[in-house]
């Protein structure tokens, strides 16, 4: 919005819905609406219908006095309840959308109506009365919102790219955030690789003042999906698991909310097992579960997943990719990349394999390591908890020895931990280190503040529920979550995370750190809750995950691409880089001091430099 | 009876009187035995006595698929093997139609106040109040019941500026509830540990929609937007929200009050509940055995639900 004519916004608005056309094949709208001679509203959309599949879902959506509108990308999984609370006669409703369920809850409730959503959100609410324009997105930041602001124009969208197709947002690095990303493999919290353009925090609230000459505008945060309340104790343990189970039941019974059929990325592990189980529990329609097989053994368990779908009576699809299709996939999934990241490009492949089968919506076990306690940050953070109790002075003078003794790359973190304050914070940021301070100031010309971390309570005392937070905040909201969007997005494939609910979420972070961590078990409190459901084949097995092989592609078929951009100077000072720290890094890979992340990481941000047109 | 001094079949009423049904199947003193599981003191597990004597109990009743589940999962227990009769009540449906509050919400909790009661949820009720309160709703609460928790509210009460609000009605003969009901809007309790809740019913009898903790079995009493809702507990906020909605919405106080009498005197009925009694005591004749060429695999007993008459 800003100080454009009609027709001017309309044009910059349809490229911007032009570059989004993959989240939304099904149906395009744009609408300009000019409150005053001063000020212009333009709202775009792409819709993929999943709810209400009439055109009475088409969007921008307003309602019959006009004084709405709203355009909105995700799902309010409790609409109906909404509905019911709003008229249990369903006499003011013309559509059956979960849309229009946001403009009369906000209507009646105002902002508070916000905070009764409960599922993955963004979207920009006009009120033409109040002369407010509301962005807001969803308190665990499922869905993203991007936005720049310059003089008395606002822009704002799903994607940066769609910010870039408009024209009027300039393809400038943004060095903090390019540093951010070289130091954990994904872009930080507040900001974005592109300078200027900002990413809406979750549980945040823009509203632009446009009663006045000139924008106005500001954050606000209405809604925060953490607790602060202490962890429970021992004795509520059984009371507490079974609630436990009850809320997963009541998670994967809304991401079910459909009118098209939803799929399950089914991996044979104990996330994609557990969704499976609650959703032939509470889905009234046979599970339809799809899982990628891979030819070569090294990543491939669709043994598992066969096993585990005929155990749930599901209706199984096996989707054949050779390590030939996946390479061909590549430079597509790079493609797709809307901000530089080092994961991704699996989830591409698979979203494009299942999306072919037919499938509109898929769940993901998304969140359960987070919640759970399945990463090894939390085995770190205990460590680091009981070498807190060793006087600092010897542990640095150890982690000094170490570094000398043992410089494989492998104990490079150990050392790392040792020789830090032992801190959860501390073995967090260690584990997801990519570039260390010292790497990634040899990259930077100017390095500028490296981790943006949003404020944090004082440690708790209970370190696996502060992995936890950190986990969920840093790792899975700025790259799981956001690839996992734009990736799936890519291929009009949109993905529901059950494990990522604030009701369940806000309860498993009070269950005590102590119930969630065993040598032995994995994600033990999960284990617990789906009340022996898992069978001990799934979860009593070394975790696979899906890690392409990258280090072996790098070394052969895109060795040659890798090289070329890793050693062009170009590429790198258009990225703000040092040509020959970034060149030292592939040689030192080659010479295999160094693991293939660090290569591969630089070689897709110098690719999503030259592909945007973005540089310093 | 069967054979002199020898009955057919015993029920025994609570869990921790298990032991005793065994000794006398044991003793030949009756020929089977029927537990019965009310709610908490099922959720964990038992000693090895009790859990032998569970195996031996030709049934395993409980009053709702939570407990069934979770008995049966501490105590290595087949799901097949319970069976769910609701509870019910006795009070007659009220004959009066519910009137939709205008301007103020009287709020009802009918409970316990222990000290060992805390999960009850007077609390979050007592703080929800005090956010009506200040949001502009008229609302106020009154609370039956009685306990050695009393102090303590009263002197919450009086720390949240919410005395006029909050009344302790103390304890009322069970033939003067159904005027309490009469006098309410709204039923609430929004307890974390309620196996059933019974109070919960006898609400929705009188016409009152419930709010209760979406915990234990309440919400398999409670039909969440039908007749009534469920909060998370501790959630005042929420609690709030969904008082406001019901103000602010005659239409909505209509359906739930309809629905909650529905559920409480059709659904939940106690000519229903006498009826399942009724089977189950005749079944009492030919208990459960299943063939060991039956085709059940742990796993499908485990995935059906329990029984339900």
């Amino acid at each position: 919005m800003g100080h454009f004519s009609k027709p001017e916004a309309a044009t910059i608005v349809q490229r911007m819905v032009s570059a989004l056309e993959h989240r939304g094949p099904d149906d395009q709208g744009v609408c300009s609406l000019a409150l005053d001679p001063h000020h212009v509203v333009s709202l775009g959309h792409t819709r993929l219908s999943i709810l209400d599949l009439s055109t009475a879902g088409h969007q921008p959506m307003t309602e019959p006095s006009g004084r709405y509108w709203l355009t909105f990308n995700g799902e309010i999984y409790n609409f109906r309840e909404i509905r019911k609370l709003l008229d249990p006669t369903d006499q003011i409703f013309r559509t059956s959308t979960d849309s229009e369920a946001i403009i009369l809850a906000f209507h009646r409730w105002s902002l508070k109506a916000f905070r009764v959503f409960r599922g993955m959100f963004a979207f920009a609410l006009l009120d033409r009365n109040t002369r407010l324009l509301h962005l807001v997105r969803d308190p665990l930041g499922i869905k993203p919102l991007y936005y720049h602001a310059k003089g008395d124009s606002l822009y704002f969208a799903s994607e940066v790219k769609a910010l870039l197709a408009s024209g009027c947002v300039p393809a400038r690095v943004n060095s903090e955030g390019v540093a951010h990303f070289l130091s954990c493999g994904f872009v930080g919290t507040s900001g974005t690789a592109i300078a200027g353009v900002e990413l809406l925090q979750p549980g945040q609230l823009l509203t632009v003042d446009l009663s006045n000459e000139g924008l106005k505008w500001g954050l606000s945060t209405y809604e925060q999906a953490w607790c602060s309340e202490p962890s429970l104790s021992k004795g509520d343990r059984n009371e507490s698991i079974g609630h436990t189970l009850h809320l997963l039941e009541q998670s994967v019974k809304c991401h079910l909310v459909s009118d098209v059929p939803v799929g399950l990325f089914l991996s044979g592990g104990i996330d994609s097992t557990a969704i499976l189980d609650l959703m032939s529990r509470v889905g009234t329609n046979t599970p339809k579960t799809f899982t990628v097989v891979f030819p070569e053994k090294e990543f491939s368990e669709h043994r598992y997943a066969k096993r585990v779908a005929q155990r749930f009576n599901a209706d199984h699809h096996e989707i054949e990719l050779s390590e030939s299709s996946l390479l061909r996939e590549a430079p597509a999934s790079l493609s797709a990349m809307d901000q530089p990241t080092m994961d991704g490009v699996n989830t591409f492949v698979i979203a494009k394999a299942v999306r072919a089968a037919g499938i509109k919506v898929a769940l993901s076990g998304l969140g359960s390591d987070e919640l759970f306690a399945g990463y090894p940050s939390f085995r770190r953070a205990r460590l680091a908890q009981t070498a807190a109790k060793v006087p600092q002075q010897a542990r640095l003078a150890l982690a000094a020895a170490g570094r000398v003794l043992f410089r494989r790359p492998r104990f490079a973190k150990l050392w790392d931990l040792l020789g830090s304050d032992c801190t959860p914070a501390s073995a967090y940021e260690i584990s997801r280190r990519l570039f260390s301070p010292d790497e990634v100031a040899a990259l930077i010309p100017a390095r500028l503040l490296l981790l943006d971390e949003p404020s944090r309570p004082p440690f708790s005392g209970d370190e696996i529920n502060e992995i936890s937070q950190l986990e969920i905040r840093g790792y899975m909201t700025n790259l799981l979550l956001r690839d996992t969007d734009f990736m799936s997005m890519a291929n009009s494939l949109e993905v529901r995370t059950p494990f990522v609910d604030k009701v369940l979420i806000r309860h498993v972070l009070r269950l005590s750190g102590q119930w969630k961590l065993k040598r032995s078990v994995p994600k033990v409190l999960l284990l617990d809750a789906m009340r022996g459901s898992i069978p001990a084949y799934v979860w009593n097995r070394r975790k696979m995950g899906f890690v392409l092989p990258f280090d072996r592609w790098m070394r052969s078929s895109l060795s040659d691409q890798v090289e070329e951009t890793l050693c062009s100077k170009r590429l790198a000072e258009g990225a703000g880089l040092v040509p020959w720290s970034v060149e030292e890094v592939w040689r030192g890979f080659l010479k295999g001091n160094i693991r293939w992340s660090k290569p591969w990481s630089l070689f897709v941000l110098l690719k999503w430099c030259e592909r945007l047109g973005v540089s310093v | 009876m069967g054979a002199r001094g020898l009955a057919r079949g015993v029920v025994v009423g609570h869990v921790g009187m298990l032991p005793v049904a065994w000794v006398l199947k044991l003793l030949n003193f009756t020929e089977r035995y029927a537990i019965i599981l009310h709610g908490v003191e099922a959720w964990c597990r038992h000693s090895w006595v009790m859990r032998i004597a569970a195996r031996g109990a030709s049934h395993i009743v409980a009053t709702t698929h939570y407990t069934a589940r979770e008995f049966c999962y501490y105590n290595n227990l087949e799901i097949k093997r319970c069976t769910v009769i609701p509870l019910a009540t006795s009070m007659r449906a009220l004959p009066v139609q519910r009137t939709p509050p205008a301007g103020e919400l009287k709020l009802l909790m009918v409970t316990r106040l222990s000290v060992w009661d805390g999960y009850k949820g007077v609390d979050t009720v007592m703080r929800a109040v005090r956010l009506g309160l200040d949001s502009g709703l008229t609302v106020t609460l009154d609370l039956v019941g009685s306990g050695d928790d009393m102090e303590r509210l009263a002197a919450l009460a009086k720390s949240l500026d919410i005395r006029d609000a909050v009344h302790f009605r103390g304890l009322i003969p069970d033939a003067d509830l159904p005027q309490v009901y009469r006098e309410s809007h709204v039923f609430v309790m929004p307890s974390k540990k309620e196996g059933f809740g019974i109070a919960f019913v006898e609400a929705m009898t009188a016409g009152l929609p419930s709010i209760g903790a979406n915990h234990g079995g309440t919400p398999e009493v409670i039909e969440h937007g039908e007749t009534g809702f469920l909060i998370e507990y501790g959630d005042a906020e929420q609690l709030v929200s969904y008082l406001r909605a019901i103000i602010e919405s005659p239409a909505l106080y209509d359906t739930l009050s309809r629905g909650a009498r529905y559920r409480g005197a059709e659904v939940l009925g106690f000519e229903l509940m006498t009826r399942s009694w009724r089977k189950l005591v005749e079944r009492l004749e030919t208990p459960w055995n299943p063939k060991p060429d039956s085709g059940l695999n742990p796993d499908q007993a485990r995935r059906s639900a329990a029984k339900e008459y």
